[in-house]
């Protein structure tokens, strides 16, 4: 076994520096995951920090070409509006409660090179209160906002599959 | 007239001829779903009534990956994917997973089921925990005694 890594590890290195080609960050191509065990301790203490200047944080569980998933914490109203032209996001909720807008148009959407829209406004969009153990589909190309109620910690984990 | 009736007959030959392929294609072949919302209450109501078998209700339904709500009244039986990443996100009691190891007894071929695993290791569950099972790994969900509603949330990615 460590003799294989060892080989394939000689065969990368031979054909990076014949290649040579520019390091980069590999984004939704890791290997199958092992099995892999998280407490809910402990992901309350993975999303302790919030991004930097937002009240938010997030925490990529797995990644890969089609599927991931994060667990995210928020304490924000008034969340960017986000659209995304190539991922279902399949969503449930894990603590606090919240606000779901979705629907409607985000006025000037301009999709990136990667399919995604963010806005500061959504008009014609529904809401739906959000509360522990609700679960929602939000399919690919609709907008939607995600809001922790006033005072509140919103904890939910989003499933995204790639269409 | 020739005109409207050709797109209406070509629509009926499109539709009985994909209803036919759902048909023979059988489960995880959905469309892309629209917008839904299940409450929580929802989701404890399916529990009771479940839409596949005794404790499933699939929730959406694809070739590479569905999901679907789990009320166990009482433990599982040991389970073995060839093919299916669980992605498994704990609700409601207290449980034990058991995982790895091998199994004696069990039935199928890449979907296995029953037995006794041997060698597993074991580990307690609680609301609020999130675990991954790798496709291929032998495992089952019991439940703590005094539990008698365990619910989850599964994940399941084709690999």
């Amino acid at each position: 076994m460590l003799r294989s890594i060892g080989i394939v590890f000689s065969i990368a290195a031979v054909s990076g520096a014949v290649l040579a080609q520019p390091a980069t960050t590999t984004l939704r191509g890791a290997p199958p995951d092992s099995y892999k065990f998280l407490s809910h301790d402990e992901l309350t203490r993975m999303l302790t920090t919030p991004e930097s200047g937002r009240a938010y944080s997030a925490s990529v569980i797995n990644d890969h070409e089609y599927y991931y998933s994060e667990f995210v914490k928020r304490l924000d109203h008034g969340n960017m509006v986000e659209q995304h032209g190539h991922w279902v996001d399949q969503i449930t909720i894990l603590s606090g409660s919240g606000t779901l807008t979705y629907g409607g148009v985000i006025p000037g959407a301009a999709p990136n090179a990667a399919g995604e829209v963010r806005g500061a406004s959504q008009t014609d969009g529904k809401t739906r209160t959000l509360q522990p153990g609700d679960f929602f589909i939000i399919p690919a190309g609709m907008p939607h906002k995600i809001d922790a109620a006033k005072g509140q910690t919103l904890n939910y984990v989003v499933f995204k599959a790639r269409v | 007239m020739i005109s409207k009736i050709l797109p209406a007959a070509a629509g009926m030959l499109a539709l009985s001829v994909s209803a036919a392929l759902a048909q023979a294609a059988g489960g995880h072949a959905a469309p892309p779903e629209p917008f839904i919302y299940h409450s929580d209450g929802d989701l404890q109501g399916m529990t009771s009534k479940p839409t596949l078998g005794p404790v499933l209700s699939v929730l959406s339904d694809h070739e590479n990956y569905f999901v679907e709500v789990v009320g166990r009244t009482k433990s599982g039986e040991p389970e073995f994917h060839s093919h299916w990443i669980d992605y498994i996100i704990v609700q409601h009691g207290e449980g034990t997973l058991t995982y790895g190891g091998t199994d004696t007894g069990a039935t199928g071929h890449g979907e296995m089921r029953g037995g006794t695993i041997n060698g597993g290791k074991s580990m307690d569950l609680h609301p609020g925990d999130y675990f991954e099972m790798p496709a291929g790994v032998w495992h089952q969900i019991s439940l703590k005694p005094g539990t008698t509603a365990f619910r989850y949330m599964v994940i399941k990615i084709r690999q």
